[in-house]
């Protein structure tokens, strides 16, 4: 066959158009490209012995959780030895602000603590060896990071100790290979969880201009921006703060409602929250947050490691009307409500999935999973230990309720700190609950079919429209917004059962709405009379820790037009991708350990990720 | 540090618990050390116990303390007060000591232990390798600093999703009807995919992250210059032309300063902590008496 003919029987057999521009691309297509053609993997949230409450139990510190995140082996708080499947492209570490680095300083008796009476007692419980007295420590400790006033004078301690962190990620930032994003946890209101992890563009030299900005400086997340929103002028760097765990807060953190819990947002505070938190962590152990059943009751895969029974010290039970300020997918309709009145959106944010271990380890991976923090890290029975002690029992979490979740996926244009948070900054980013996917997703008014055939997906994509966390332009002609997306499996983990596309919209009569699309999916499935499409099937061994990959597809991709478009709604749509189940890290611990746990825990997992969404604005 | 303050504080007056304090356990550090790093000093091995001597150097030191604080240098009578104060301190110290106040003190014990270590460990702060010594700790460690061999390719997916059972019989035919056909644009043929047509200068790990592990063994075994397969990924079926092979090789100094830098830092100072515990292991004989099914697990068995 000659290659002339070759290639049109290619190109028949595959029905695809292939325009003028792209028959003749040059030996390098790629040469300047100016998006992003590469998804880089972090984790966002991680804690090491630095942080307070990790400090009590983690004796891991700083420098190993870098070498931990970029690949290398270390050694646990237990003494084990643990790398990474596959490294992380960057990290942001971010102790917590509150009393930063006094840990160390106090299991090391220094006498500045010692010589204060709650320094002293912490001390002497934390020295007795005795696990129970050391966690009962811990928890105490803890607690008082929530108080209003700080519960130890510590303010050398804490510069001397964010300086060092700011010189070892300076030191450990080696663009290209492994990103070091400065950062930290303001950690707000110990119950309610309004806590938000601050993320600097630049390095030591502008970090260093600041310390962390503690719930002692203020409890008020609103004085945290002001702060921040001051700090950029000052200083001409850039930051911005990712809050997390809404589903912890007890109705607050998508309240409509400033911190006051009375006066409604107004456009001032709106425009502040939006230009500083662009992004949302909505996957991580402490349970999953883009969806609820109660407020998705259609949504089949809305109940995923739900953590819904109290706030985070579960010192106060929830109630039903504090869930809907506490999930993304609400937050998302009731932001497009608050833009409604006040001009400006509050909620416009994108999503990443962060671990928030405490652990100094981001191994969120199922088949090497550490746990939460270091009193659950690997060990028979861990799936039975307290998580989280809570004064009433019933509120208490236990080691198998953890979800092994997630990272955070960024399109950047290059593996750098600039890169990566100017694409936090778009929201150019998905979250994961912890498999690495790859997942493309454009609005515009154009997409048409022959677009999933093309083979320069992300060309087509960038210049028929605007990726995930973007705007829909402004509507010309009378039809409905149209989306590519397309998915990839992780080579490592399963198969893909589906992606759909969420949509949420505001009614004239100010309510909103919601619907889950599926609109792609492997196999020769069909959607029942209910509209639902029937489940993919599961291949896991239990037993074995096993899956097969016989059911699901490696990759799935579709245009798709809004079927029930109203050009006069706000409306916002966002991917999520559905693997098939695979093993959760539970039965990989099982099988590993030879151990039986309680018929409760769940024993495999339908890994996802959610896509920033794109607007559409009237 | 607060041994600062303290040590500026004035005479007098001052009680016997704050004697326990940092000050003092500094002094036993600093005595400590050196004697741990620098060994006896000839002429004078054990000092006197009853002869307390402040040096020049001591009194320049405490004023430079005080300049610290206040941002000025010490009156006449302010130093006095300091160089008071310090041999107060130095007096009730020893006194404390030899009545064994010091032994069962966990506070003055952990910060002992600490304050050591630092002496010990904290002087790679000092340390600024040589030249010679980067290289060297680059050469035996040439793996870790290795450049990888890279590859360039490109590729063409068939899906075995469209092409069913022919997804092999299409590929292999492929392969065939390519031949000689070196800069054919990859992105022209196949089967629509998220992954790239054109790679160019991947490490294996890379590769590997893209493609799954399966397929980058099976590129890295390629010839260069000619389409070859079917390659089996993760997702489906590939036919490849390898472009180019950069062999890996080990790194200069010059490419790597930085890792080196951190990574000899690193290392040397997990060396000092292990040789300064070994060197004081040397010197002492230490046995646990474990009760009874306590003990390791080599003599419980």
């Amino acid at each position: 066959m000659k290659i002339e003919s070759l290639i049109v029987a290619v190109l028949l057999a595959c029905a695809v158009p292939v325009g003028a521009a792209e028959s003749q691309v040059e030996y390098s297509p790629y040469a300047g490209r100016d998006y992003p053609t590469s998804v880089y993997w972090g984790d966002t949230h991680l804690h090491t012995a630095v942080s307070v409450d990790a400090g009590t139990m983690c004796t891991v510190g700083q420098e190993d959780a870098f070498r931990f995140a970029r690949g290398e082996e270390i050694t646990t708080t237990h003494g084990l030895k643990a790398k990474l499947g596959r490294p992380l492209d960057f990290l942001v570490l971010t102790d917590h602000a509150e009393m930063y680095g006094l840990m160390p300083r106090l299991k090391a008796g220094d006498s500045d603590i010692l010589s204060q009476e709650k320094g002293k007692r912490w001390y002497d419980m934390l020295q007795t060896g005795d696990h129970d007295t050391i966690f009962a420590a811990a928890m105490e400790i803890v607690a008082s990071l929530s108080k209003k006033d700080p519960p130890l004078k510590a303010d050398a301690v804490v510069k001397k100790s964010w300086q060092a962190y700011t010189g070892l990620a300076d030191q450990y930032n080696e663009p290209g290979r492994f990103t070091t994003l400065i950062g930290y946890e303001y950690t707000t209101m110990g119950g309610d969880n309004l806590h938000r992890n601050v993320v600097f563009r630049g390095g030591a030299a502008l970090a260093n201009q600041t310390v962390p900005f503690s719930q002692f400086d203020s409890q008020n997340p609103e004085d945290l921006w002001t702060a921040l929103d001051a700090f950029q002028k000052r200083t001409g760097g850039e930051v911005l703060a990712i809050p997390h765990n809404g589903n912890l807060s007890n109705g607050r953190m998508f309240s409509v409602n400033k911190f006051d819990g009375k006066t409604p947002y107004d456009t001032e505070l709106a425009t502040l929250r939006a230009r500083l938190e662009p992004i949302y962590e909505v996957t991580q152990i402490k349970g999953d947050g883009e969806a609820h059943p109660m407020l998705s009751p259609n949504d089949e895969f809305a109940d995923f490691d739900t953590w819904d029974k109290s706030n985070l010290n579960g010192t106060e039970a929830k109630t039903p009307d504090m869930i809907k300020a506490e999930y993304a997918r609400e937050a998302l309709k009731t932001g497009l409500a608050l833009e409604d009145k006040l001009g400006v959106n509050p909620f416009k944010f994108g999503m990443v999935g962060g671990s928030d271990a405490h652990t100094a380890m981001a191994a969120v991976e199922e088949d090497n999973f550490f746990g939460k923090h270091s009193g659950v890290e690997p060990e028979p029975q861990r799936w039975e230990h307290l998580v989280i002690e809570a004064p009433t029992p019933e509120f208490s979490i236990y080691g198998w309720q953890q979800a092994a979740a997630g990272y955070a996926a960024v399109w950047a244009t290059e593996n750098s700190r600039e890169a990566i948070f100017d694409a936090m900054k778009r929201k150019e980013t998905y979250a994961t609950t912890g498999s690495r996917m790859t997942v493309r997703f454009f609005g515009g008014w154009d997409f048409g079919d022959a677009d999933i055939k093309t083979r320069y997906l992300a060309r087509v994509g960038y210049s028929k429209g605007v990726p995930m966390g973007g705007d829909l332009p402004k509507r010309s002609a009378d039809r409905a917004p149209s989306f590519l997306v397309a998915a990839m499996k992780d080579p490592m983990s399963g198969n893909l059962d589906r992606i759909q596309i969420v949509k949420g919209w505001l009614n004239t009569d100010g309510t909103t709405d919601e619907k889950v699309y599926d609109v792609a999916w492997s196999g020769e499935r069909e959607p029942g009379a209910d509209g639902k499409l029937p489940s993919v099937g599961n291949t896991v061994d239990v037993e074995n820790a096993i899956w097969a990959d016989t059911i699901g597809a490696p990759e799935l991709n579709a245009v798709w037009r809004d079927p029930d478009f109203d050009p006069d709604q706000r409306a916002f749509y966002y991917a999520r991708v559905i693997e098939i189940p695979t093993p959760r890290w539970t039965a990989y611990e099982a099988k590993r350990f030879g151990i039986k746990m309680s018929d409760k825990v769940a024993m495999t997992t339908e890994e996802r990720a959610y896509t920033s969404p794109i607007w559409y604005t009237p | 540090m607060s041994a600062g303050s303290a040590d500026a504080g004035g005479p007098g007056g001052e009680r016997f618990g704050r004697l326990l304090r940092e000050p003092l356990v500094h002094f036993a550090i600093l005595g400590a050390s050196i004697f741990v790093l620098y060994g006896y000093v000839a002429e004078d091995p054990i000092p006197d116990e009853r002869r307390i001597e402040v040096s020049a150097a001591k009194v320049e030191q405490l004023a430079e303390l005080f300049a610290r604080t206040w941002q000025r240098r010490p009156t006449r009578g302010e130093l006095q007060a300091l160089v008071d104060g310090f041999v107060r301190e130095e007096l009730a110290y020893r006194e404390g000591v030899s009545l064994g106040l010091d032994r069962d003190d966990t506070v003055v014990r952990r910060r002992v232990r600490q304050k050591l270590e630092f002496t010990a460990v904290g002087l790679t702060k000092a340390l600024r390798p040589t030249d010679e010594e980067l290289v060297t700790h680059l050469r035996e460690n040439a793996e870790r600093f290795r450049r990888p061999s890279r590859l360039s390719f490109r590729q063409v997916f068939v899906d075995p999703k469209l092409r069913g059972e022919d997804t092999r019989r299409f590929a292999t035919n492929l392969v065939a009807s390519l031949q000689g056909e070196s800069s054919l644009p990859a992105e022209a043929l196949g089967d629509p995919t998220l992954l790239d047509h054109v790679h160019t200068q991947l490490a294996r790990e890379q590769i590997e992250r893209l493609f799954g592990d399966q397929f980058a063994s099976a590129v890295d075994r390629l010839e260069v210059g000619s389409w070859q397969g079917p390659i089996q990924s993760a997702y489906g079926v590939h036919v490849v032309f390898l472009d180019e092979r950069t062999a890996g090789r080990v790194a200069s100094l010059e490419e790597v300063r930085g890792d080196v830098l951190r990574e000899w830092e690193h290392a040397r100072r997990e060396e000092l902590t292990e040789d300064f515990y070994r060197g004081l292991e040397g010197k002492y004989e230490v046995r646990v008496d474990w009760p009874e099914g306590l003990g390791p697990e080599r003599d419980a068995k």
